[in-house]
């Protein structure tokens, strides 16, 4: 048994003390679970996505149950990047976590524009979302050739002043290591994986679909088997860190995420069914390491047994 | 946030239950249209919110009622007292009273009527409250007995004319509108009730807060999933049904398109 596991991480140069993250679109930018246990205690904050303007989102239903899992269908819903700055980043700043600024455009330069803005802000990381499924220009379009995944990288990288640039990649692609290798090409810092499969679900009584925007990216422990394989796979091909994400739920699918080969993790869908979720993880992963005699989480990564 | 055990969980009427918990003081004086977001286990992965439909804050127990719909109400429609369930809340925004107001009208419609007993509890000592529910036939007719207990007057009313008059919620409450003069009008029902009410000038001329309904995530407003639209402007916005309702005024909900 160790005493007190080291949970501090480090990813392309952003300090965290433990390596639980956040994911984007299930924290919001952090106001509403204030109130379930405080923010720093976790290892990052990864923000709504961002956009040049306010985006309105699709209609609802925008959220569906499916086995083990839900859809979702929100379409971006966010008050702009300005509205982030000048509202809710200077609090965020404070809370004593790291900052991630999640963004999405519907071009090259809308994306070029927000990082822009964010690079001379206080948030300290930025994470490109070219996987989106639920909006119809941009997003996934992005994230699926490899050549168009390389150009949007440079292009973003070039603007982000500085800051590392992490790029989220969709699952929703032939050879996810291929995507890997065009994103660290082009320059990333880091890469995140994966963003939601696109799905949907059908109303069989009213013969309808459940969701209004008919399809809709599914998350949940439904998506951990796939996401694990390309987290594993992507680790494999890149040199750079990896975060890994799909259906987190505990501390020790947290731990099979990090011995694949990924660096930190995010936790989406587990803080939508329990806002506490994130705390809850950190503290079973901790209480894994102590039980397998492990002194410090970075001696996880990658550290699966052939 | 907490794990509440299950006292009693018995069928009202047809396809309707009453969940009661063993609630927490924050439960025991939550405000009118609040409501608990319940994970029912059995391998339902989401959570489902129900707004509560009375407390008994002497028995320390909260109920919630509920009407078999699909997987989430099936499963908890089989949970055994002394089941422990993990529920958060309470959660949203409720009903308010307007400032000098003085009577209240309650208008359900259907499975709408369970915030209103809360309500009408609420009520009790501040208010004088009538209440007008509206359900599709007698056999889905519900916690009757406990409203006249609450309330100045109860008229239920059916589609069918199988309990009371023959005719919609909305209709009965707008003739109780014109003799009562009620000061604010409190709603839950379906979409086209509140269709109804945006269409009659009665409702429009007073205080009118509708409870919503949406398919629902986190319950504390951070997933963006459960959208209402609400008048901005020259347009509309979308609001998030957890935490900026589901209480909302009924001449700001946009409805349908």
């Amino acid at each position: 048994m160790v005493d007190r596991p080291s949970l501090a991480v480090e990813v392309c140069g952003v300090p965290m003390k433990n390596p639980c993250i956040a994911a984007s679109g299930t924290f919001g930018f952090g106001e509403e679970y204030q109130r379930y246990f405080p923010l720093h205690k976790l290892g990052a904050i990864c923000v709504k996505g961002l956009t040049l303007e306010p985006r309105q989102g699709n209609p609802p239903p925008r959220i569906a149950e499916t086995p083990s899992g839900m859809l979702n269908s929100v379409g971006l819903q966010n008050p702009g990047v300005r509205a982030f700055l000048r509202d809710h980043l200077p609090r965020l700043a404070d809370s004593g976590t790291a900052v991630i600024a999640n963004i999405a455009g519907n071009t090259a330069e809308e994306y070029c524009k927000i990082a822009a803005m964010l690079s001379k802000s206080r948030v300290d990381m930025l994470e490109l979302n070219i996987s989106c499924p639920n909006v119809k220009e941009g997003g996934v379009a992005f994230g699926t050739r490899p050549e168009s995944v390389l150009e949007i990288t440079r292009r973003v990288k070039t603007e982000s002043g500085g800051k590392p640039l992490a790029v989220k990649l969709s699952p929703n692609t032939s050879d996810i290591g291929e995507t890997a290798l065009a994103a660290r090409e082009g320059g990333a810092d880091a890469i995140s994986l994966i963003n939601t499969i696109t799905g949907m679900a059908v109303d069989v009584k009213n013969m309808r679909p459940v969701l209004a925007n008919v399809t809709g990216g599914l998350s949940g422990p439904a998506i951990r088997p796939v996401a694990l394989r390309m987290v594993y796979e992507a680790a494999r091909a890149v040199t750079i860190p990896v975060i890994g994400m799909g259906g987190i739920m505990s501390g020790e699918d947290a731990a099979a995420f990090l011995l694949c080969g990924a660096r930190a993790f995010m936790v989406g869908t587990a803080t939508v069914v329990s806002p506490t979720a994130c705390v809850h993880i950190v503290a079973e992963l901790e209480r894994y390491l102590k039980e397998q005699g492990i002194g410090d989480v970075n001696a996880l990564v990658g550290a699966l047994k052939a | 946030m907490g794990l509440m055990r299950v006292v009693r969980n018995r069928p009202l009427s047809d396809g309707v239950f009453e969940l009661e918990l063993s609630a927490p003081p924050e439960v025991l004086g939550a405000a009118p249209g609040t409501f608990l977001h319940v994970a029912v286990g059995g391998g339902v992965f989401l959570r489902r919110p129900f707004s509560i439909h009375r407390t008994d804050p002497q028995d320390g127990t909260a109920a919630v009622a509920y009407a078999v719909r699909g997987e989430g109400t099936r499963v908890l429609s089989q949970t055994k007292p002394d089941t422990v369930l993990d529920v958060l809340g309470p959660l949203g925004s409720g009903y308010s009273l307007p400032e000098g107001a003085r009577r209240v009208l309650l208008v359900g419609g259907g499975m709408g009527a369970a915030p209103l007993l809360h309500a009408a509890q609420f009520l009790k000592g501040r208010a004088d409250c009538d209440a007008v529910l509206g359900f599709a036939s007698a056999s889905y007719a519900f916690a009757l007995d406990r409203f006249e207990a609450c309330c100045r007057s109860l008229r239920a009313v059916t589609d069918d004319g199988s309990l009371g008059v023959k005719c919609s919620a909305c209709d009965a409450a707008a003739r109780l509108i014109e003799t009562e003069r009620p000061d604010a009008v409190w709603a839950c029902g379906p979409e086209g009730m509140y269709r109804a009410m945006q269409g009659l000038g009665c409702f429009r001329n007073l205080v009118c807060q509708v409870s919503l309904e949406e398919r629902m995530g986190c319950g504390v407003g951070a997933c963006l999933t459960c959208s209402c639209r609400v008048r901005a402007g020259e347009g509309w916005e979308y609001r998030r049904v957890c935490a900026d309702g589901p209480v909302f005024p009924l001449g700001e909900v946009v409805f349908g398109g």
